[in-house]
């Protein structure tokens, strides 16, 4: 098996840069690949043989980025773990203005690499591949760690075939919010349980088990889930895991049992742990088909009820509505940008909130419960920091004895009571300002905090579209409308004759930055 | 007595009809309106006249391909070689230029960007979708230092591979080009005589920096939008530098020039008549250094057509073109679009309509059409027009917006709507909003259609200026929301004040504002610089 590696580009300032930056320790040989804010090259220490090749990943040193942060802590996770089937991974070390991480080069590929090859993976491979991953995923969870973005470009396979699972994400039990990355954001869609997509603060190593069981279909399928179809729009096939059809000839439909229930939308349905379910796979001795449809003989028919007289009257309803099709389009129409509207004007990220027991909902608002929102009651009314858990407070009960019974947040806040922190900064004036909770449950206040912390740069050319680049990364091309951390950030457009040449703007919390480019003429 | 006797039977058989007729009328209401609604879904209604879904069907040739058609396909480089991207589409663009030379029939005059056949059916399949016998495709592998192109002539009537050839990267890109073209006419027409295959290999240059440099161009001014074309002329400019001599980036600069002079016009007037003196000056330079040269002659033609005073010499450039290169699609969509612009409107049409027929891959002169078509109301034929550009060409924002509007007339609102979407995120932000509001007032939403018309005015009278197009569109929105004297402030915004804001002002949309004297300020203005023409640009650039 031969690596896949790109030449480094010769006329790219930024290639130019990472090498002059690694130049004392490391000789770049080529990319490997290219990630959301970092990329992967093949290298070898100076002074040492080509031989001794690694990977060594390399991101720009600005933490205040979410792709950044991303990075940093994936590789934090992955280094914190030591075991045979997972890649070592050194811990980020400072190299001029670059995070640099260095891990052993997985000498076979990837699983992507080899997994859509012209000939089906053979069976017992596909059976030890999973095996290996399955023990990782286990010891992963028995450390409280999470895979939560397994695909097959994240199986590396060594040199004697056997796998190295890189890429952890997640830390069990921690809420969304305290994650550098909530789960439903790293998640491939392929492989994403529903409760990764959801959030889920409970989610534990079921929702790994349930992509290695996508991962373990496309394996003795030999087909992708997941495709591009002709307009560039990702289409997720549904898993046809038929009770009746084995997924391979020489198979029973033991597989098919083992995936349908690793696949099941209840986490509680599915396996124990992942080497249960590679287990279950691995029977043979299953050979009947589950969940065949059972044929009863028909009860005899009680008469008829006199309400049937009112199906042709339903039936004149019905057709009266269907033969006026053109309020229907229009209805349909309206549905459909009412939708959109909304989903424009929706806050980016949005931390939902329980509407929970606290305080009586009907009791004219005041005693609503409020949230996150620093209360002028005094000293002894409390408040939930920015960031840190929140704070119920009932200001009927405000000095006086605390709300019954502790109140779980699960969505992120940790258990609730009396007492807290206070509200410091741009985030908690934010939270001031908004109303408590929304008629649908979503607490203003808390996506007002979030909003506080991030704003939103409009980027437009007169003339033409080019790649917006920020602080010198690239971000998409224009008309881009570009969320930013607070603070000063330089914005430029890749590869084109453009007026002004850049553009500094300055965020602030919940700020729209419009940044206009035009051409420059010759 | 006879007649309480009659009176008698009338309520008898009254009182024996009423119940069947009373059962009958039932039934036929219990019966008839369900049938009645049912019909509809068993009478399934044709499809809407403009096309189902987004209409990006390629078009499928139904005659028997000619001997010598042939159709060169964008050639694949390895998505991490930045450096010889330009190469995928610039290098079959320009050897397409030469293969036309040797007689054969290039499908577009140039490159056709689709996906490389690979298998023997997809070649075939390949071939009839173009309607060509003969494909070229190629490749580049290796980095830009070590790179080793190849370039293969496949037989779309088999499927099969008839030549091949590879290069090192010691050799010369203007050699690849003169010795595959050579190659690639004489496979097809081996009876070809000794001058034609001189024609064919005669090198344009010596000097292979400078034929790089136009490669880069060609690659640059293909994609057609202003921050394009600023690049592309910057190279040609740096071509012409490398080698005076050569004449065709003269030509090409000077029509890359006079492709943004509109906006040249409208963002800074001062350096738009310097722009267009430059032009003049590269299109006199290339027929001069090269008096063969089609396109420098349409190159001469096209940029006089910007002058009021210039139709004399444009006819008379665009004659000896077309004397040069009569089955020339760029040499005919580019008359009809000067035509147009110089106001002859039928002339134009006409020579739209032939490059249309020359070259079917062609988007251009498709768009236009359809825009004529659906002033003139004709929205069935500016459907089919817009439909075959989108399938050529899927990526011109513009051929969108104009399908929006007229599927919004056609009353396909949700197939408008997306089309309006489409518009908007290829890049036309202004004219992809305005659409949408269109849609949405004829949804009859005003609500969102006003706040789309609130954002759109913020936007524009916030900003400098726009083009005659928005300016067109964001005004017949406020016009739908009854706000006159909004959509006049948008109008005085347009630039440049002249021929394309004269024709806007006449878009039928407008016809409530005539009695506007603002509108009649505006008209006349319009007018009046149209017809007085660019005096300095005129005396600045002659040579």
């Amino acid at each position: 098996m031969t690596l896949r590696t790109h030449p480094i580009a010769d006329d790219d300032d930024v290639s130019a840069e990472i090498i002059a930056a690694l130049a004392a320790e490391y000789i770049l040989v080529g990319v490997l690949d290219q990630g959301e804010a970092d990329t992967t090259f093949v290298a070898h220490r100076v002074g040492e043989t080509r031989d001794h090749a690694f990977a060594v990943r390399v991101a720009r040193d600005l933490p205040e980025l979410p792709a950044i942060q991303r990075f940093i802590s994936e590789i934090e996770i992955t280094a914190s773990l030591r075991h045979p089937r997972i890649l070592p991974v050194r811990p980020i070390r400072k190299f001029g203005g670059f995070l640099v991480s260095e891990a052993r080069l997985a000498a076979g590929g990837s699983l992507e690499d080899v997994l859509f090859m012209s000939t089906p993976f053979p069976t017992d491979r596909v059976y030890d591949v999973l095996h290996e991953i399955a023990e990782a995923l286990d010891f992963a969870e028995s450390q409280e760690i999470l895979h939560g973005a397994l695909r097959p470009a994240v199986v590396g396979l060594d040199a004697e075939g056997h796998v190295t699972l890189s890429g952890f994400m997640l830390r069990m039990g921690k809420p969304a919010a305290s994650q550098a990355v909530r789960p439903s954001e790293v998640g491939d869609p392929a492989y994403t349980s529903v409760e990764q997509r959801h959030d889920e603060r409970w989610m534990d190593g079921r929702a790994d088990q349930y992509a290695l069981a996508v991962l373990a279909w496309e394996l003795l399928v030999h087909e992708r889930r997941a495709r591009l179809d002709d307009t560039g729009m990702l289409e997720l096939d549904p898993l046809d895991v038929s009770p009746t059809r084995a997924l391979r000839a020489e198979l029973g439909v033991g597989p098919n049992v083992a995936i349908r229930k690793a696949l099941s939308r209840d986490p509680r349905i599915r396996f124990e742990s992942s080497r249960a379910f590679v287990e279950a796979l691995n029977d043979r001795s299953v050979t009947t088909p589950h969940g065949l449809p059972t044929y009863h003989d028909p009860v005899a028919t009680r008469r008829a009820s006199p309400l049937w007289a009112l199906v042709p009257l339903l039936l004149v309803g019905v057709g009266l509505v269907a033969m006026n099709p053109v309020p229907t389009r229009e209805f349909a129409l309206r549905q459909w940008q009412s939708i959109t509207g909304r989903l424009d004007a929706a806050p980016r990220r949005v931390v939902r909130t329980p509407t929970l027991g606290f305080g009586d909902a009907s009791g004219g608002g005041s005693t609503t419960a409020q949230r996150n929102a620093p209360q002028s009651g005094g000293s002894s009314a409390s408040s939930g920091s920015s960031r840190g858990p929140g704070t119920y407070t009932d200001p009927t009960t405000v000095g006086g004895p605390p709300a019954p019974g502790p109140r779980i947040d699960p969505y992120g806040s940790g258990t609730t009571g009396q007492g807290g922190g206070t509200s410091t900064g741009a985030a908690g004036q934010a939270a001031a300002a908004a109303p408590s909770q929304s008629p649908t449950g979503t607490s203003i206040a808390e996506a007002a905090e979030v909003n506080a912390r991030r704003g939103v740069a409009i980027v437009t050319l007169d003339g033409g579209s080019a790649v917006v680049t920020i602080n010198g990364i690239p971000r998409g091309m224009t008309p881009a409308t570009i969320s930013l951390g607070l603070g000063s950030h330089v914005v430029r457009l890749r590869g084109s004759r453009v007026q002004p040449d850049s553009v500094v703007v300055t965020i602030a919390g919940g700020d729209s930055a419009r940044v206009a480019f035009r051409v420059a003429l010759p | 007595m006879l007649r309480t006797t009659r009176s008698t039977s009338t309520k008898a058989c009254a009182t024996a009809i009423r119940p069947v007729a009373v059962s009958l009328v039932a039934c036929l209401i219990l019966t008839g309106v369900p049938a009645l609604a049912s019909a509809q879904y068993v009478f399934v209604p044709s499809p809407p006249p403009c096309g189902d879904g987004i209409g990006l069907a390629t078009p499928r040739a139904d005659s028997q391909p000619a001997a010598r058609s042939v159709a060169l396909i964008t050639f694949e480089v390895p998505a991490g070689n930045a450096a010889d991207q330009y190469l995928a589409d610039a290098l079959p663009d320009a050897l397409g230029g030469r293969l036309s030379r040797g007689g054969l029939d290039v499908l577009n005059r140039g490159v056709v960007r689709v996906v490389r056949p690979r298998e023997r059916r997809e070649i075939v399949r390949a071939g009839g979708t173009l309607g060509v016998r003969w494909i070229v495709t190629g490749s580049l592998t290796g980095s830009a230092d070590r790179r080793v192109i190849t370039i293969s002539l496949l037989d779309a009537s088999f499927g099969t591979e008839v030549w091949s050839a590879e290069w090192a990267a010691s050799t010369t890109l203007a050699d690849v080009e003169s010795a595959s073209a050579l190659a690639i006419v004489s496979r097809i027409r081996p009876t070809v005589d000794a001058a034609t295959r001189s024609a064919v290999a005669a090198p344009r240059t010596s000097n292979p920096a400078a034929f790089d440099a136009l490669l880069r161009g060609i690659d640059h001014a293909l994609d057609g939008a202003p921050v394009d074309l600023s690049r592309a002329i910057d190279d040609f400019a740096e071509s012409g530098r490398l080698d005076p001599d050569f004449a065709l980036p003269r030509a090409r600069s000077a029509l890359a020039a006079s492709d943004m002079l509109d906006y040249a016009r409208r963002v800074d007037p001062d350096a738009a008549t310097r722009l267009e003196a430059r032009a003049r000056t590269e299109a006199n330079a290339a027929v001069a250094l090269d008096s063969t040269l089609a396109i420098g002659w349409l190159a001469v033609g096209d940029v006089a057509s910007h002058r009021a005073d210039g139709r004399r010499d444009a006819d008379r450039a665009f004659a000896r073109a077309l004397h040069l290169d009569p089955a020339s699609p760029l040499v005919h969509e580019r008359r009809g679009l000067a035509l147009m612009r110089m106001g002859d409107r039928a002339a134009g049409e006409a020579e739209l309509r032939r490059a249309a027929s020359l070259a079917p891959g062609r988007a251009r002169a498709r768009i236009e059409l359809a825009e004529l078509a659906a002033r003139a109301g004709r929205t069935d034929s500016a459907c089919a027009l817009l439909n075959a550009a989108i399938a050529a060409e899927p990526y011109v924002a513009w051929a969108y917006v104009l399908r929006a509007d007229v599927r919004a007339r056609m009353g396909e609102l949700r197939h408008a709507w997306s089309d309006a979407e489409i518009a908007e995120r290829l890049g036309a932000a202004t004219l992809g909003k305005a659409v949408s509001a269109l849609v949405d007032a004829a949804a009859r939403d005003t609500a969102r259609a006003r706040d789309r018309a609130n954002a759109l005015y913020r936007d524009v009278t916030s900003g400098s200026s726009i083009s005659a197009r928005e300016g067109r569109y964001v005004a017949r929105v406020l016009l739908a929301l009854g706000r006159r004297d909004d959509a006049m402030d948008v109008l005085e915004r347009v630039r440049p004040v002249g021929p394309a804001l004269a024709a806007t002002l006449g878009d039928p949309a407008f016809i409530s504002l005539h009695s506007s004297p603002r509108f009649r300020q505006l008209q006349r203005a319009a007018h009046t610089t149209a017809t007085r023409g660019s005096a300095a640009a005129a005396a600045g650039g002659r040579p």
